[in-house]
């Protein structure tokens, strides 16, 4: 395990320097936009991979990090209390999302969560006045705040990635893991055995939101303006593949689907349509051939 | 009063699709246990082919947009039996796969650009359909079309040996299975004739909506609501979740606010689902633990 997790962070930190000292402007921002959509995968996995229920509305939280933290600003508050009211905001609608999925199972959670989406989407879209709708949200405030140079955005990325790599692995190895997989496989015999479904998938679904609040505070770095298609439908999709074909209830899965989601994105980026189809097809290919995941492609040979 | 009653005729015309879709989402439900996210695809996809026959004549356009549903469903079926072995959640990714491939797909062969849908008789749009109301020919039509499916397929359900199959794979599948039933045609036909619904939606929604690759996302949307709202378990009460949802969007829009009108499909979602998940026509359940 131990032996992995090096092997991991080895590969992690020879890529990462190899984009850092080789890499077009291009390379560079593709690769900040893996680590800002991999943070995003490691916290839907919590939810969709760990508890076993597919959420559709995670990008939704992404949404709420990347729009509270700007908006805070433009209010006026200093940025790293800007950065704690998204990553509160996001944590605090993740638990309130647990409150009705607590009570459902299977395709009842997708429907909800897809409510959730949805809803979000439109209150950034209407709310003309305070997210700037369909028109987006300048996030030069955010920029002036903190400096940075594009290499130097990607470096924060890729720090930020591997902690919360490294966070959610020792969280889950210090006992959580086992807690979820039995809420998940024998819920009956879990709750029997003093295990409090609504505690347990509320804490899950708070911290599920809190970085996937944190990936959305990164994204306003690495973007001119906000935008609530950003955020969309299809963003939440594009999540549960990098979840699905990397490996659910992985770490190492959820990092492996978003670098290759976001780089198929890239290759098609000129064929917007295409783009869509291919990740859908991807996840379908998935499915059908290794339905554990690509991560865990070996071991089931 | 004739203007309540125009919105109320109006609302139920619209209903009357959510109602079809949500309909096929019930049955698949019901059988296979598994929510179709690419329920809006065969829809669409029906619409799309119904367009490109569109020079052969309206009825060979129809019925082959039909058929191209019918046959989405049947291949469906065949995916998620291979992807059953992958756990409970593996169908309903795959369908979620299906949504996205669709959307793109469509939208790289046809080309991305809303078009127009010509209708069968040009001045159905317009025309009045009885007089003094001002209610189009077109949502008259509508509801004739999918009263007369949700008919036809009570009829079926009810009188035929394959429907009588799918209320026992639906009522109780382990008892089912060991009388013997073929279930994978069962699951098949129930895809087929589900996703066939679909499309008759899609075909009486196109001449409104004009064609476009995501244009079933909103009505699916609803029809979801419509489903969870009537509790998924009764195809009367989400018949009826879907006209009432229909007649209060109308409502909603004439006389409160369009804003409300259109979020109400994902509030009623939400607060459904967190209240009673079991729907509101459904008697509440004891939980079983």
């Amino acid at each position: 395990m131990v032996a992995g997790m090096a092997r991991g962070l080895g590969l992690a930190a020879a890529l990462g320097l190899a984009v850092l000292l080789f890499g077009s402007d291009y390379a560079v921002h593709v690769a900040s936009r893996i680590c800002v959509f991999a943070i995003a995968a490691i916290g839907l996995d919590l939810v969709s991979g760990w508890l076993g229920q597919i959420s559709l509305g995670h990008a939704a939280f992404m949404g709420i990090g990347a729009y509270v933290e700007v908006i805070a600003m433009r209010w006026g508050l200093p940025s790293v209390f800007a950065l704690l009211a998204g990553l509160v905001a996001a944590s605090g609608a993740g638990a309130l999302l647990a409150l009705p999925a607590t009570r459902l199972f299977g395709p009842h959670i997708a429907i909800a969560t897809l409510g959730f989406q949805v809803g979000i989407e439109q209150l950034w879209a209407r709310s003309t006045g305070l997210s700037g709708g369909r028109m987006g949200l300048p996030t030069e405030l955010v920029q002036q705040a903190l400096p940075l140079p594009q290499r130097g955005l990607f470096v924060l990325c890729w720090v930020a990635c591997v902690a919360v790599a490294l966070c959610v692995h020792w969280g889950l190895n210090a006992g959580a893991a086992r807690d979820l997989v039995a809420l998940r496989d024998e819920p009956v015999a879990a709750e029997a055995a003093g295990l409090s479904p609504l505690r347990t998938r509320a804490l899950t679904y708070a911290a599920s939101g809190l970085i996937c609040g944190l990936a959305g505070t990164l994204f306003v770095g690495l973007t001119d303006s906000l935008h609530p298609e950003q955020f969309g439908l299809s963003t939440s999709l594009e999540l549960l593949v990098m979840v699905m074909v990397g490996g659910a209830a992985s770490v190492r899965g959820a990092v492996l689907g978003a670098g290759l989601v976001v780089l198929l994105g890239a290759l098609l980026g000129s064929l917007a349509e295409l783009q869509t189809a291919a990740i859908g097809g991807l996840l379908l290919v998935t499915l059908l051939f290794w339905p554990q995941g690509l991560s865990r492609r070996r071991a089931h040979a | 009063m004739s203007r309540l009653l125009e919105h109320i005729l109006a609302g139920l015309s619209s209903g009357a699709t959510y109602g079809l879709l949500a309909l096929g989402l019930v049955l698949i439900y019901r059988v296979c246990s598994v929510m179709s996210f690419a329920h809006g695809t065969a829809a669409a996809l029906s619409a799309y082919i119904a367009y490109a026959l569109q020079p052969l004549g309206y009825i060979i356009a129809f019925a082959g947009g039909l058929a191209a549903a019918f046959i989405f469903g049947l291949l469906t079926e065949q995916l998620l039996h291979r992807v059953r072995r992958g756990g409970h959640n593996a169908e309903l990714l795959t369908t979620i796969a299906l949504f996205m491939m669709g959307d793109g797909l469509l939208a790289s062969i046809f080309g991305a650009d809303t078009r127009a849908f010509a209708h069968v008789f040009e001045d159905l749009q317009t025309q009045r359909w009885v007089p003094g109301l001002a209610l189009t020919a077109h949502d008259g039509l509508v509801l004739i079309v999918a009263l007369a499916c949700a008919l036809l397929l009570a009829a079926f359900l009810a009188k035929t040996r394959l429907g009588l199959g799918i209320r026992a794979l639906g009522d109780n599948a382990q008892a089912a299975l060991l009388l013997g039933l073929p279930a994978r045609r069962i699951r098949a036909v129930t895809w087929g004739l589900a996703s066939a619904l679909g499309g008759v939606a899609g075909l009486l929604l196109v001449p409104r909506l004009f064609l476009d690759p995501g244009m079933m996302f909103a009505p699916l949307l609803k029809a979801f609501a419509a489903a969870v709202l009537g509790g998924l378990s009764s195809m009367l009460g989400v018949a009826a979740a879907a006209a009432l949802l229909g007649v209060s969007e109308v409502l909603l829009g004439a006389y409160v606010s369009t804003n409300l009108q259109s979020s109400l499909a994902f509030i009623i979602i939400i607060v459904v689902l967190s209240l009673r998940p079991e729907g509101i026509f459904v008697a509440r359940r004891r939980r079983r633990l």
